[in-house]
């Protein structure tokens, strides 16, 4: 099997897994990116370093992202607050540690880093280099959520430490992405 | 009794936090944000922390370095610890396992209430006081 699919089948395996246990919701996973960015305000990104390397992000909306954090713990929040922001940078984290348990299944080992989370106002994730791409959008209730992974396949092996900083480096690397795109939009 | 609920996303800590209560557990829930707050909260309530459950990625001091403290200090390391975790590969399950024998159990993020349930209830039952061949009739 191709890496490429392997990474979809493993990202579409997780993203089922986190929305039924953690957010039971009715939902549609398409594929595909936003259809619209324009209400997009809130973007968690987690990189990761192994013998696979890249980054997961989560586009999300004010409204939707109060959506989702409502449904983790089991009560309204209407309005952006810190506990939304700190609710979906972990819904990104629990997608991601069970990409990387499927992945590591298959042979595939990484290390993650610490989510980042970023809020903005009609933001994008753009493709950074010669990288692979599967975009994904969860669909629950009226909300749509851009779901982006980059990966590449990495040539060699490397010590923990070089792969720790990697997925830093990659998160930084993101982070700086969106940074510019929101100052060009 | 006590449970000390260790993770550094505040989100995390409700959602575990109200799964405890409603699966019908009476205890205190006390909170950290990491291994190092964990570390002066299990020193204040030590004597009445039944179950600490744990994340295992968290700035400052980790799950792991933080299962390694407490197993080296004996007042506090009979105190059983759940790992709650996104790391769900089978290396990372044996390397918290090597950290310490006071690790009771492991949980993989993400978890249904039913799942959590199953795995702290046996380690609560072994904690809780008990009382045999005593007949509250005859006193």
């Amino acid at each position: 099997m191709e890496l490429q699919e392997k990474v979809l089948n493993a990202l579409n395996a997780s993203v089922e897994e986190a929305v039924t246990t953690t957010f039971s919701a009715e939902h549609k996973i398409v594929d595909g990116d936003l259809k619209d960015i324009s209400t997009t305000s809130v973007i968690c990104s987690i990189g990761f370093g192994g013998s696979i390397d890249g980054s997961v992000s989560i586009c999300l909306s004010d409204d939707g992202a109060c959506r989702l954090v409502s449904k983790m713990i089991g009560m309204d929040i209407e309005e952006m607050c810190p506990d939304v922001l700190d609710g979906s940078g972990e819904a990104l984290n629990i997608i991601v540690g069970g990409l990387k348990r499927r992945l590591a299944e298959q042979g595939h080992s990484f290390e993650i880093g610490v989510p980042t989370v970023i809020q903005g106002q009609k933001m994008h994730v753009t493709k950074p280099g010669e990288l692979m791409v599967i975009r994904k959008c969860l669909v629950f209730e009226q909300f749509e959520f851009g779901i982006t992974v980059f990966f590449k396949e990495h040539e060699s092996g490397e010590d923990k430490k070089q792969v720790t900083e990697k997925a830093q480096s990659n998160a930084g690397d993101m982070l700086s992405n969106l940074i510019q795109d929101e100052n060009a939009g | 009794m006590k449970i000390l609920v260790v993770d550094d996303s505040g989100v995390q800590r409700k959602m575990i936090s109200q799964i405890i209560q409603k699966a019908g557990f009476d205890h205190e829930i006390l909170e950290a944000c990491d291994g190092e707050v964990a570390i002066q909260t299990l020193a204040q309530n030590y004597k009445d922390v039944a179950l600490v459950l744990c994340d295992w990625n968290m700035p400052k001091m980790n799950g792991l370095e933080f299962i390694q403290g407490v197993a080296k200090v004996p007042p506090v390391a009979q105190i059983p610890i759940v790992m709650v975790t996104t790391e769900g590969t089978a290396d990372k399950i044996e390397q918290a396992k090597q950290a310490g024998s006071n690790l009771a159990g492991y949980i993989v993020k993400p978890f249904t209430p039913p799942q959590l349930k199953e795995v702290i209830s046996p380690i609560l039952a072994k904690t809780e006081f008990k009382v045999s061949g005593y007949d509250q009739g005859e006193a």
